[in-house]
């Protein structure tokens, strides 16, 4: 419990991440997913058992190692680097993170990195045309001001734009209870509601009417 | 400045924000998006008891997870921070009790969530495996968690050697004689009792930190999820001990903060300690079930009221006596919160006598501190109930009794029962304008209606009328009140050779639009275009004067700060133009972007001339310093007081006790506006969090002090299926206190939601007997206090 005193550091570090000394690891692991057929894939990093994964994520064909319970969000963010989609809670009560999952919105905190192999991910990183120009949803989102801090933005906007493709008639109330997932502590909904619908283009833009 | 048709004129206007392309496509970067090298991650073993003797922590099993390199308790930490405990700011009086709070308890646990020991790991897995395997071994103590409990005879106490669970008593009673008498005299007598429970802020980011070392040097940078990190750099080098200027903290884009990351927490503490003494980056992120109980909460009060009145109902006095829970430690903010209400529980009415005292109590649960509109909600809802109360005793409507009451428009500045001066307002027409927007006698005839059908379905209609005092505030005034800071805000406007202008402002976004506002400010102000205009904040490398953004302060005391360092830049550049025109500065005007002699505009000197010879320096004015940048430091003379009414109204099942907001009516009067566009935004997001305390926010703790709302599950934030429609509109009296006339708006809506939708719930269920009704008023408490009401078992 002796913290490693200051001049230790580097060789503490080196500890930590030299591949040579991690390569020597014991093999420790006795958690299971409970899953039989570990893969031939199957590798041991620093003494954990890492699975791989491959995604097709936002286009792009990507490889990964993870344990076999990483999240799907976390293997997105901190093995793939693709930040844009956010962690709001740990009980699926927030949709901060929703992505794309074969087309379908889906929580990726619900889901392990594992479960997704082979599968086609959506990000919010991979809406927008090639060129930068934002996807339809992101620029109404943006026309309505529907986000402030937009730390839920890309969640909603991924799950939006779901919502629009599965149920093109949306109204008022749909585009609530299609959204009742996904938690925005800044906006107040109206906004986020308002752009939907400008998305959708059935009802009529609500931001007008509202104001006097 | 309000609506404006002329397009160079850009305050007034809706213009989209351009904070939003980075936020829209992930760009944006938030502090668990950040990764530095070397990095290692901090899990933090929490109390699992409310009030405990720590008789040892074992870390054994954690050490034997890969990843987990070590295990350290409070024990081991303490050399790391001596004597330095997390600060408290504001001791409001000078007997304030304030027990040291070490960022990692030694002894004894005081409440659950109370960091206990530290895992040190690899990885944010191997952190929270570590975290969950370390066993600690406790002896529990009593526990105090109801408010009202810990003032009790024989109370078991959070901090034994205090010998009392109170931390301080604050009286604010100008003439106790007067209200007393006042109290005597009174036709009618009003008296209320009410309780505001603990919400969990919940903004959508948790908290996050990152402390990075420069081994060399022995500097430090701290990355955190905070609104402040100005402050946070002076309390950072206060508790640590580390030379302030070796200190650089920045604040990424932050995902909302509503109050709660307006603190110095245990866990910035904690990694920066880490970090210098380790000498590589330490970092922890919250979780959302950790967020429950490691970030502080709001409200926590219970209020009595007392108006009295004539036989018209034109109150005289109010006597108010609050108990506030402080939680087992007093953070940044925590005893001052209750006074920001202190001065305003006579609401907008122009009563002449005041009597205010809380006691603040400590109990063992997370501590309180600032959750948006800090004091001013529970002032408000107080004094909006009880009027509803004192109307129903006079047999008027609640509009009436609220014109019978309010300071009359002609009477500004107006000097309150409280010592404070309002700076403007109409209050009338403010509510005149709700009334006519929430076609109040239709609603009340379908009201009459259903009462007389007997309905399950009832009708109600609630009013709040607020006023809040904002642009927190005058140094002066804060240190009457024994705040340990100023309340100043700073700003640079610096042009560039090429003519664009960066803009350095002190106040710190997690939110609220600055750069795109401020750059609206700039831009008319210098005649040049908005997209020319860089807005700089949130890294005191950058930024390095300022005290962040909180109290509905940034426009109106940073805001200010910004047109007035415009101003300055304007009066030199005046002054070039002159040199240059060869004329006397008094005979020029600034006509779209250029300096004219007065009605001759053939000889104009542009303002990117100006910025270019400022840079060059070749032909200035003698003794003239080159380049052309101004800093001001703006001190607001007086606070803002931002007003207005909200309606609610709702519809009560009477058989389930479920109540749907089915109107929203908000008109507020924030003096004028920069972008009415984000001042809606405001309003929206502000109501539906204080309608959520009234219908569905409540922090629960058991009996023994363990939190039951531990996540999003269970912490019922509402999602757009809860959420109403939201009819707003403004009524503009431009505040004499600053130049542009502003006010404020990030706390409005929730200031004035909460009383209006529990009156409306009220005003429904009249007809059954109901008078009060707990908040949140869930569907289970509403259908007891029917039952109640018609004499059933609750
Ligand atoms: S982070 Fe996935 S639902 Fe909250
Ligand atoms: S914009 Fe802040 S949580 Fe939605």
């Amino acid at each position: 419990m002796t913290p490693p005193p200051r001049q230790q550091a580097l060789t503490y570090l080196r500890a930590l991440y030299d591949p040579e000394a991690a390569n020597k690891c014991p093999q420790r692991w006795t958690w299971a997913l409970g899953r039989g057929n570990i893969s031939a894939s199957t590798v041991h990093r620093q003494g954990r058992r890492m699975e791989s994964v491959t995604l097709a994520v936002n286009g792009t064909e990507r490889s990964l190692e993870v344990e076999p319970r990483t999240l799907l969000v976390h293997a997105l963010r901190d093995e793939l680097r693709l930040t844009g989609t956010n962690i709001g809670c740990d009980s699926s009560s927030c949709g901060a993170c929703t992505v794309l999952v074969n087309g379908q919105s889906a929580k990726s905190c619900t889901m392990f990195a594992v479960q997704a192999d082979g599968a086609d991910i959506t990000t919010i990183e991979g809406v927008a045309d090639a060129d930068g120009t934002m996807h339809p949803m992101q620029q109404a989102f943006h026309e309505h001001h529907a986000l402030q801090c937009g730390y839920c933005t890309p969640g909603m906007v991924m799950a939006a734009i779901s919502l629009v493709e599965e149920y093109p008639e949306l109204d008022d109330q749909g585009v609530r209870h299609g959204l009742e997932g996904n938690l925005c502590r800044c906006t107040g909904y109206q906004n986020i509601v308002n752009a939907v619908l400008a998305v959708a283009g059935s009802g009529s833009d609500g931001s007008n009417q509202d104001r006097e | 400045m309000t609506m404006t048709d002329d397009p160079a004129t850009h305050m007034g206007s809706h213009r989209l924000r351009r904070e939003d392309p980075a936020l829209l496509t992930g760009e944006a970067q938030f502090i668990d998006d950040m990764s530095l090298h070397g990095e290692i991650w901090v899990g933090i073993v929490r109390s699992t008891e409310a009030h405990a003797t720590i008789l040892g922590v074992d870390g054994s099993a954690a050490l034997e997870i890969d990843g987990v390199t070590e295990v350290l308790s409070g024990a081991d930490l303490a050399p790391l921070w001596g004597e330095g405990a997390l600060p408290c700011a504001w001791p409001v009086t000078d007997d304030m009790r304030n027990p040291a709070h070490l960022p990692v308890a030694t002894s004894i646990a005081k409440y659950v969530g109370d960091a206990v020991a530290v895992v040190l790991a690899d990885s944010r897995y191997a952190a929270a495996d570590g975290a969950a395997a370390v066993s600690v071994d406790y002896d529990p103590l009593p526990a105090v968690v109801d408010i009202e409990a810990a003032v009790a005879e024989g109370a078991p106490l959070v901090h034994e050697d205090l010998g009392t669970n109170e931390s301080y008593t604050w009286p604010l009673i100008p003439d106790p004689d007067a209200v007393d008498e006042a109290f005597a005299n009174a036709a009618v007598v009003v008296g209320e009792r009410y309780v505001q429970q603990r919400l969990i802020p919940a903004p959508m980011e948790p908290r996050g930190v990152i402390a990075a070392p420069g081994v060399a040097n022995g500097e430090l940078t701290l990355y955190s999820a905070t609104q402040i990190p100005h402050i946070l750099k002076v309390m950072t080098a206060v508790t640590l001990g580390i030379p302030e200027h070796k200190i650089r903290v920045v604040a990424p884009s932050v995902g909302g903060g509503f109050g709660c990351k307006l603190n110095v927490y245990a866990e910035e503490i904690l990694c920066c300690a880490l970090a210098m003494d380790r000498g590589v980056p330490v970092r922890w992120t919250e979780s959302r079930s950790e967020a429950a109980t490691a970030t502080i909460q709001g409200r926590g009060q219970v209020q009595h009221i007392e108006l009295a009145a004539d036989a018209n109902g034109k109150v005289q006095a109010v006597r108010v006596k609050l108990l506030a829970d402080m939680g087992a430690y007093l953070q940044l903010v925590t005893p001052g919160v209750p006074l920001l209400g202190g001065f305003l529980y006579h609401g907008c009415y122009d009563i002449a006598h005041y009597s205010f005292e809380c006691t603040s109590v400590f109990t063992n649960k997370t501590p309180t501190d600032a959750y948006r509109g800090a004091g001013r909600p529970e002032a408000t809802y107080a004094i909006e109930r009880a009027m509803d109360s004192l109307a129903v005793a006079v047999g008027v409507t609640p509009e009436e009794i609220r014109s019978r009451n309010f300071i009359a428009a002609d009477a500004f500045p107006y000097e309150s029962c409280a010592g404070l001066i309002f700076d403007s307002g109409d209050y009338q027409a403010v509510l005149d304008k709700a009334v006519e927007m929430a076609d109040l006698q239709s609603v009340r005839a379908e009201q009459a209606r259903r009462r007389a059908d007997g309905s399950n379905r009832q009708i109600g209609v609630g009013f709040s009328s607020y006023v809040e005092m904002c642009g927190l505030a005058p140094s002066r005034v804060l240190a009457s009140l024994n705040y340990g800071a100023g309340g100043w805000e700073a700003a640079t406007v610096r042009v560039l050779p090429t003519a664009k202008v960066q803009v350095i402002t002190g106040s710190t976004p997690h939110g609220q639009g600055h750069e795109t506002s401020w750059s609206m400010i700039v831009a008319d102000k210098l005649g040049i275009d908005p997209d020319d205009i860089e807005v700089l904040h949130s890294d005191t490398a950058i930024s390095p004067t300022g005290l962040d953004t909180y109290g509905s302060r940034s426009l109106s005391v940073g805001g200010t700060a910004v047109f007035m360092a415009t101003d300055k830049v304007l009066d030199k550049a005046r002054l070039i133009a002159a040199h240059q025109l060869e004329a006397n500065e008094d005979d020029l005007e600034y006509v779209d972007g250029a300096f004219q002699v007065k009605g001759t505009p053939t000889a104009a000197v542009p303002f990117a001339a100006i910025a270019f010879a400022a840079f060059t320096a070749h032909d200035l004015p003698d003794g003239m310093e080159p380049n052309l940048e101004a800093h001001v430091t703006y001190d607001p003379p007086n606070f803002t007081f931002p007003n207005g009414t909200h309606i609610a109204v709702v519809e009560v099942d009477t058989d389930t006790g479920n109540v749907d907001i089915v109107d929203y009516v908000a008109v507020d009067d924030c003096g004028n506006q920069v972008n009415p566009m984000i001042v809606e935004g405001q309003v929206h997001g502000g109501v539906l969090q204080g309608a959520a305390q009234a219908l569905y926010e409540d922090a629960v703790y058991n009996e023994d002090g363990q939190i039951v709302t531990v996540n999003l599950g269970d912490y019922l934030v509402p999602s757009a299926a809860e959420a109403p429609i939201y009819r707003v509109a403004s009524h503009v009296t431009p505040s004499p206190t600053n130049p542009m006339g502003v006010k404020g708006i990030g706390e409005a809506g929730t200031i004035a939601a909460t009383p209006a939708v529990i009156n409306a719930v009220v005003d429904a269920l009249r007809p059954t007997g109901v008078t009060d009704v707990t908040m949140p008023a869930s569907p289970q408490t509403v259908w007891r206090a029917i039952n109640e009401a018609q004499g059933g078992a609750s």
